[in-house]
């Protein structure tokens, strides 16, 4: 880990910029690739098993960057201050989602993971990312404006409570209208409480994007807000959304939220990268103006 | 009559009278040159970093500024005796303040718990002004702002050598002190100098406690190490060290003071603006700022060192 910790630039002969610009490129080609493959599908109007895997397996691989990235950045900060648990549970929350993204692929090879047919490994570690990003976010915001820590955890899980809260009604009335038909109760609640977190969790995100503008510091958080632009389109899929949709919109839609589901994990690596080289390396990272000399 | 750090030898320079300025010009040092006259009067020429500051002509207890040429034009004859010594900037101010400010009460205090109590009656009041502590041994200047004593403006004399820290001072036992607390004149620039120096301070160390909050020390310590070599080249004798900034500078004018402290902040806010964002960097600057005082407010605002001047 302590290599993780100090990456050596000087032997790798490039500098943080130039390893971010390289980033870009290589995150841009690769959603390219995605794209491309979108629309060879649609031409051909055939969809193969293993190109699903190959794109899978490509999302893995900004997952994984994101959370060795997050990590690295955690350990810039000293177990007493402030920003190391907003960064620790981002970092927990990627490393969940990671774990889900695994378990997902695996799931078609080792069928025993799943606990039932509607929920299954996957869902509890995407649970528990959003818990952690949620934790994140909610650390971020009592920083930002200054709220005693007493408020802390407490307050937390009453905001949690109330998402599930909220899912609940939400899937009572969803069965009251007669939607949601031949769906297990579990099935349709955590399928509801998906996009709730993703309300909540998205707003909050864009509240302090807006708030922190153009800096480095809140960049990660847009990551979350790609996750739920993409979780968004994904509820208006299952709730029959598209059935009030042509069909050249529901196509923008799939794009989208094709390209902005990986998309997320490589801003939210990019910039806990960059946030890492700023701590790292200071103004040497090129990434902050130097004080005026005269 | 005012006789400032009299523990404090001559400078190691011959017919005083005659060099001590070039001296004090050449090597850009801080100190004063007093001209004891046959009158019984005295003329004081302060210094700082080698730049020509005010002059004053002292008599019985009480200073008026005169021109520096009147200085320089008193004659030989009538003078008794030339004195000339070199002095951190902190004690230039500090005697700066003391020749301009006037006199509010003169006591005697006899020893540490009685000194003691003298302080917190200042705290309880929040008295502004300056105290000059004198004793057989000793001699000593001491700012206190808002009723707390400041630190970074004290200077004392000793027999030991010159002190900056208080406690140390107060063991040094040498009692009965004679204590003589002036009121600083709102009107005058020095006043104002102190005002805006303790303004800037407080507002830039309350900026670098709320930015270690939310960024974390390690950013706090590249925003620092910017600070510290941008104050380099100026030669101002300001640190930034972790949440804390102290200025020891002498800045001759006012507008001197003012133009390195808005060039401070203005780094800061563009440093702040990179990682935090020009929101939350206004939204810092702005609380920050309410949070000083209200006469240190109302200088910055009167320079218009104001946060919207400092956030893009």
């Amino acid at each position: 880990m302590s290599g993780m910790n100090n990456l050596d630039m000087s032997k790798l002969q490039l500098s943080p910029r130039k390893i971010l610009w390289i980033s870009y490129i290589v995150a841009l080609f690769l959603l390219g690739f995605l794209a491309w493959e979108y629309f060879v599908e649609l031409r051909t109007q055939t969809t193969s098993y293993w190109s699903n895997k190959l794109v899978t397996y490509i999302i893995l691989i900004p997952a994984i960057a994101a959370a060795i990235t997050g990590t690295m950045l955690t350990r810039q900060f000293e177990k007493g201050e402030s920003p190391y648990r907003i960064w620790l549970t981002f970092t927990l929350g990627l490393w969940f989602w990671v774990a889900g993204e695994i378990s997902g692929l695996n799931l078609d090879f080792f069928p025993a993971a799943a606990f039932s047919s509607d929920i299954n490994l996957v869902d509890v570690f995407w649970l528990l990312g959003y818990f952690f990003l949620g934790l994140s976010l909610y650390y971020q915001i009592l920083l930002v404006y200054g709220i005693q820590k007493k408020l802390g955890i407490p307050m937390y899980l009453g905001m949690v409570a109330l998402a599930l809260l909220i899912a609940l009604v939400l899937t009572t009335l969803t069965i009251r209208a007669g939607r949601g038909e031949g769906n297990s109760w579990a099935l349709l609640f955590v399928t509801i409480l998906y996009p709730v977190l993703d309300v909540m969790e998205g707003a909050t995100a864009i509240w302090l994007s807006v708030l922190f503008g153009r800096g480095q510091w809140s960049r990660p958080w847009w990551g979350l807000i790609l996750f739920a632009i993409t979780d968004g389109i994904d509820a208006l899929y299952r709730s029959g959304g598209y059935d009030f949709i042509p069909v050249w919109f529901q196509n923008a839609l799939n794009l989208t939220s094709l390209v902005a589901y990986p998309a997320s994990y490589m801003v939210a690596g990019i910039t806990l990268f960059a946030n890492y080289c700023i701590l790292q390396y200071g103004v040497e990272s090129g990434l902050l103006k130097p004080a005026k000399r005269s | 009559m005012k006789y400032l750090f009299p523990q404090v030898g001559n400078l190691p320079v011959d017919n005083l009278a005659k060099n001590a300025e070039a001296y004090l010009r050449d090597a850009k040092i801080t100190g004063l040159i007093e001209k004891q006259l046959q009158s019984g009067q005295s003329a004081v020429w302060l210094f700082a970093g080698g730049v020509p500051s005010m002059a004053y002509m002292l008599e019985n207890g009480l200073s008026r500024s005169i021109l520096q040429t009147e200085f320089s034009s008193v004659p030989e004859d009538s003078i008794r005796s030339v004195r000339a010594i070199k002095l951190p900037d902190v004690a230039g101010r500090l005697a700066t303040l003391a020749l301009e400010s006037k006199l509010q009460n003169n006591t005697k205090v006899t020893d540490v718990a009685a000194w003691k109590e003298q302080v917190g009656k200042w705290g309880r009041e929040q008295w502004s002004g300056l105290v000059e502590i004198k004793s057989e041994a000793i001699y000593g200047l001491a700012l206190f702002w808002k009723g707390e004593l400041k630190e970074s403006d004290s200077f004392f004399s000793t027999p030991l050598g010159p002190i900056t820290v208080f406690p140390v001072f107060e063991n040094l036992n040498d009692f009965p002190w004679d204590v003589l607390a002036y009121n600083l004149p709102s009107s005058e620039q020095t006043y104002q100098y102190a005002a805006l120096r303790h303004g800037a301070m407080n507002w830039m160390n309350r900026i670098l406690n709320r930015y270690q909050e939310l960024v974390g020390r390690k950013l706090l310590q590249t925003m620092d190490r910017e600070l510290n070599l941008q104050v380099k080249p100026w030669l101002w004798k300001i640190v930034f060290e972790e949440v804390k900034v102290v200025d020891s500078h002498f800045f001759v004018h006012l507008q001197d003071a003012e133009q390195a402290y808005r060039a401070l902040l203005m780094s800061m806010g563009s440093q702040m603006n990179i990682v935090i964002g020009n929101i939350l960097t206004q939204r810092i600057l702005n609380e920050t700022f309410e949070q000083t005082y209200p006469d240190e407010r109302a200088i910055l605002q009167s320079l218009r060192l104001v946060p919207a001047a400092f956030s893009e």
